[in-house]
């Protein structure tokens, strides 16, 4: 009898792809493991709003699983994940400001503050000084890219967290702007977020 | 101002190694992305979705504010509408075919069946939810709606 194979996280994201295909629950957890950080990032860069970022969280999982038979490149997967995860984090966070206000119920969400993400990170009580100027550094990056639009930070994100880096052509699809645009976007984002950086209080360069 | 002008890929690892310390995922997410599989529908045709009111609304109208939502979904040349209000969740598969449908949130599945018309109506469920149909020809189901 043939025992049901093993699956790594290291093994290469085509094996898994195709384990989880035959329906092997292994390969499928070997994903999550090796995938993982990569949606963590994605839902974190997009909003503070804690409940919006484990929702996102959840549904991109559940978008790769419904849509696993059409992975045609497993080792683009993480450029998939992670813009499927930028648009589940601005689906749902459209649809629940739609229902804020058609309820008038005034939630005290931190979705745009600087400090909500930054709170919740680690290191943050900075045990050493290097790593408290290390760290206060990022916090500065942070604050400045909380401060982008939400198209900006999407675009951003997919160009951080996508190794390999998704194409212009395959991005088109993801993030729902023409090919033509994307360059310029980006050059756009890029440049607010140096304003931003410039601009953004109590952070050393 | 700057005296360094920072290229566009060393501000971009700068931002990548500023979200590089974020606590680890929490092990209740873990749980879900591992249980994700469970709800996997390899034996059913996955509609594709061919509209959805939210992106319509979008355009152009600041402040549109809508409690409805209406879906269309495709497979081959089954069409299946679903319309949301935040009481009622009402589907419909055109051609009209009296079947066996479901709702399946993560919580619960509710076996439901269309009328001759094609239609059915039910309490507006959670999300994530789809909506899975037995046809004749096999089972379809939605992609999950999940916001």
């Amino acid at each position: 009898m043939a025992s049901e194979p093993r699956f790594s996280p290291d093994d290469p994201l085509a094996t898994l792809v195709a384990g989880a295909l035959d329906g092997h629950g292994a390969a499928w957890n070997a994903l999550v493991a090796r995938l993982e950080r990569v949606v963590w990032k994605s839902v974190n860069m997009m909003t503070t709003d804690r409940e919006v970022r484990d929702d996102a969280f959840a549904a991109t999982w559940l978008r790769l699983a419904e849509r696993l038979d059409g992975i045609r490149e497993p080792e683009k997967l993480p450029g998939w994940l992670a813009t499927t995860a930028t648009n589940e984090v601005r689906q749902i966070v459209r649809q629940r400001h739609r229902q804020d206000i058609s309820i008038t119920e005034s939630r005290s969400s931190s979705t745009n503050s600087i400090g909500g993400l930054v709170d919740t990170l680690v290191g943050d009580e900075g045990e050493h000084a290097d790593a408290l100027l290390a760290d206060e550094r990022r916090r500065h990056v942070r604050a400045a890219f909380a401060r982008l639009d939400e198209p900006c930070r999407e675009i951003i994100t997919v160009l951080v967290l996508a190794d390999p880096p998704v194409p212009y052509d395959e991005a088109r699809d993801v993030l729902g702007r023409p090919i033509g645009s994307l360059g310029p976007s980006r050059r756009r984002c890029l440049d607010k977020m140096r304003m931003f950086l410039d601009h953004t209080d109590g952070g050393p360069r | 101002m700057n005296d360094e002008i920072e290229t566009s890929d060393a501000l971009l690892d700068r931002i990548r190694d500023a979200f590089d310390e974020l606590p680890p995922v929490p092990s209740d997410l873990q749980a879900a992305a591992r249980s994700a599989f469970e709800w996997r529908r390899a034996d059913a045709a996955l509609a594709e979705l061919m509209f959805d009111s939210a992106n319509e609304e979008l355009i152009g109208v600041r402040g549109t504010v809508s409690d409805r939502r209406s879906f269309r979904f495709a497979v081959n040349e089954i069409v299946i509408r679903v319309h949301l209000t935040p009481a009622t969740l009402i589907a419909m598969i055109e051609p009209s075919l009296s079947v066996p449908c479901r709702v399946v949130t993560e919580e619960h599945t509710e076996e439901l069946r269309t009328d001759e018309y094609g239609e059915v109506a039910v309490a507006a469920p959670e999300m994530p939810f789809r909506f899975e149909a037995v046809l004749p020809s096999g089972e379809i189901v939605t992609p999950w709606i999940t916001g």
